[in-house]
């Protein structure tokens, strides 16, 4: 780190801009940029990694990152507000020009390197799907998306103004080099989409598993009921990637908080193959 | 082997002569037992306790510390003084537990700059134990009444004189720029530090360690872990006094336009330890938090560091006010 070897030291932050991204208004999209311009680059982060958000006198969270490596200049967070959340209580209530602090980039990243030349499913659901957000930006980029074969995205909410990114969604939705299936559990009058549970939507659109990898986010219960018809379309238990969170205090391995079984989420993950997770204790 | 001798009745001009390059701390009577202090030439330094109630990792991971401070425009580390520490009269055990937690706090891809200042700054001198408590099993850990791991040098309390022992590279050119003050042993002294080494060892209490990672893979079943857990109260005090026990939460104190950030002790047995935001509590129930414990002291950590992550010291034993004995769990699942 550029201004700091002491890894509990946040870089500071402005936000530079605030969107709502739902109905309720309890998810908002904080987008940052690096107060000293060298930390942008002592930060550069990687798919599927996390970082603290640091409030000043509220106390740190620990947020995965929305942005793909390639938004250069900023770097965002989606974060959900929950009543009894003592830091996203005032997060939510801070707005542009304020400073705060970014902690990280912590944790491990989704294997992209790894999966170059293979067609990716990326199936998301609920709020979940920030990390996988970055990943599709990047993955999409000019640079790198002939580096992969199909990509088909599968991402669900509860309601229409549920869904995050609306405005990415449709663009992804007229692009013809990825095959983007947005479904709700419910739809509202105007919604002329897919209905149906992301589970089902996996069924039924049916991905090769041929030459293929999933990443795959989303709430616990929609995790449990899209392992099944991943593995029946093929998709070997490590070739299936996902994500797992946990209350965190230090997200560098020492706090003792977030361990499933004997690996902590914050340093051996956040991304774990569903392989790993059947052989984690505790792990669902 | 070398072992360098100080007369018992010396005791005082040695403390007098390294208080002098360092900050002295070691064993002294309180209303409460001994306790670790600051320890001058005319302090009454005491040789013969079983232990400190608090163990010894609060000095390099205290109980609360402030590690940062926000003053409305920066985060900025906290300052800490760099005084060099020689403690005298630790136990083997704690001495060992602050060698495993080494392996969290510096031996990382995040070394912990809290922890390693402290820890750079410290010269550990350990005494052996000559008495044994009850509820003692440091041998079974790995450890023993003479056990060399974390200690820059060992001492052994004899009849009349303190033999000392260098065991890292940084104990023994304290014993050599310090040579004046020892002599060299006598055959009689050799012997009876031999004679105390394994007097001292069959006196502690053997338990049954080997095989526990196996059978606890084994313990998946609810109900046994609910079993040991249902006397248990919460308190923590098992945690809190135990040497390798290093869970802490961060979290953020308002002062004046700013506010610090405050690192303080947790415990895995507290109900809220892992409880999110949104109400999810990954272990809800006592017997989970029981479970993770034990799991975490000698399945996890010898998975990931090759040790168990106990030295047998017996403070959870004797602290626990239900009476819950580490000692019967292990039985328990190795039976």
């Amino acid at each position: 780190m550029s201004t700091t070897a002491n890894p509990y030291i946040p870089y500071k932050v402005r936000i530079e801009s605030v969107t709502a991204e739902n109905d309720d208004k309890d998810l908002k999209t904080f987008r940052f940029s690096f107060v000293d311009k060298a930390d942008e680059a002592a930060f550069s982060h990687q798919c599927g990694q996390f970082a603290m958000l640091h409030v000043p006198g509220a106390g740190e969270i620990p947020i995965g990152i929305a942005s793909s490596p390639l938004d250069k200049g900023y770097v965002e967070f989606t974060v959900k507000r929950y009543p009894t959340g003592s830091v996203t209580t005032v997060l939510h209530d801070l707005s542009e020009g304020d400073t705060m602090g970014v902690r990280g980039p912590l944790g491990n990243s989704f294997p992209l390197d790894g999966l170059r030349g293979k067609n990716l499913l990326i199936v998301g659901g609920g709020f979940a799907f920030t990390t996988l957000r970055a990943a599709i930006r990047y993955l999409l980029h000019d640079s790198v998306r002939k580096n992969y074969a199909n990509i088909t995205i599968i991402y669900g909410a509860r309601s229409p103004g549920e869904l995050l990114y609306k405005n990415e969604l449709a663009e992804w939705q007229k692009r013809p080099d990825v095959a983007t299936h947005i479904t709700v559990d419910k739809g509202d009058a105007s919604w002329k989409g897919r209905e149906g549970f992301v589970p089902t939507v996996v069924s039924q659109v049916k991905p090769s598993s041929e030459n293929a990898a999933c990443i795959v986010c989303g709430p616990p219960i929609m995790l449990k009921f899209t392992m099944p018809p991943l593995l029946e379309l093929g998709f070997a238990p490590d070739a299936i990637i996902t994500s797992q969170e946990r209350k965190m205090s230090c997200g560098i391995g020492k706090c003792g908080r977030c361990n499933i079984g004997s690996k902590y989420v914050c340093k051996d993950g956040p991304v774990f193959t569903y392989a790993q997770m059947m052989e984690m204790e505790e792990g669902s | 082997m070398s072992f360098s001798v100080l007369d018992s009745k010396n005791l005082n001009k040695f403390i007098a002569a390294i208080a002098k390059q360092a900050r002295v701390r070691g064993p002294v009577a309180d209303a409460s037992g001994v306790i670790l202090s600051d320890i001058t030439p005319r302090s009454s330094v005491i040789l013969t306790y079983a232990n400190f109630k608090l163990p010894f990792k609060r000095e390099f991971f205290p109980q609360c510390e402030v590690i940062s401070r926000y003053d409305g425009a920066a985060v900025k580390e906290e300052s800490s003084d760099n005084n060099v520490v020689v403690y005298f009269g630790i136990r083997p055990c704690d001495a060992q537990s602050i060698a495993m937690l080494d392996k969290v706090f510096v031996d990382d891809k995040y070394a912990d700059p809290y922890f390693q200042k402290r820890r750079n700054n410290a010269l550990i001198i350990s005494l052996a134990c000559n008495e044994p408590a009850a509820t003692c099993f440091c041998e079974s850990t790995g450890g023993g009444p003479a056990s060399k791991s974390g200690s820059d040098v060992i001492a052994y309390s004899l009849k009349q004189s303190l033999l000392f022992e260098p065991v890292s590279k940084k104990g023994e050119d304290f014993i050599k720029k310090n040579a004046k003050l020892f002599r060299a042993p006598a055959q009689k002294e050799l012997q009876e530090r031999e004679k105390l080494v394994s007097v001292t060892s069959s006196k502690t209490h053997a338990v049954k360690i080997d095989g526990s990672r196996a059978a606890l893979a084994k313990k998946t079943d609810s109900s046994f872990w609910d079993n040991i857990a249902e006397t248990c109260l919460g308190c923590g005090a098992c945690t809190f006094l135990c040497p390798t026990c290093h869970c802490f939460d961060l979290f953020d104190e308002k002062l004046g336009d700013g506010s610090a950030r405050l690192r303080l002790h947790d415990a895995c047995m507290f109900a809220s330890f892992v409880k999110e935001a949104s109400g999810h509590n990954p272990r809800n129930k006592k017997g989970e938090r029981m479970r993770q414990r034990v799991m975490h002291k000698f399945s996890y950590a010898p998975e990931n560091f090759n040790a168990v992550f106990c030295v047998g010291c017996g403070r959870c034993i004797s602290a626990c006010p239900s009476n819950i004995d580490i000692r019967e769990t292990l039985a328990g699942v190795i039976a």
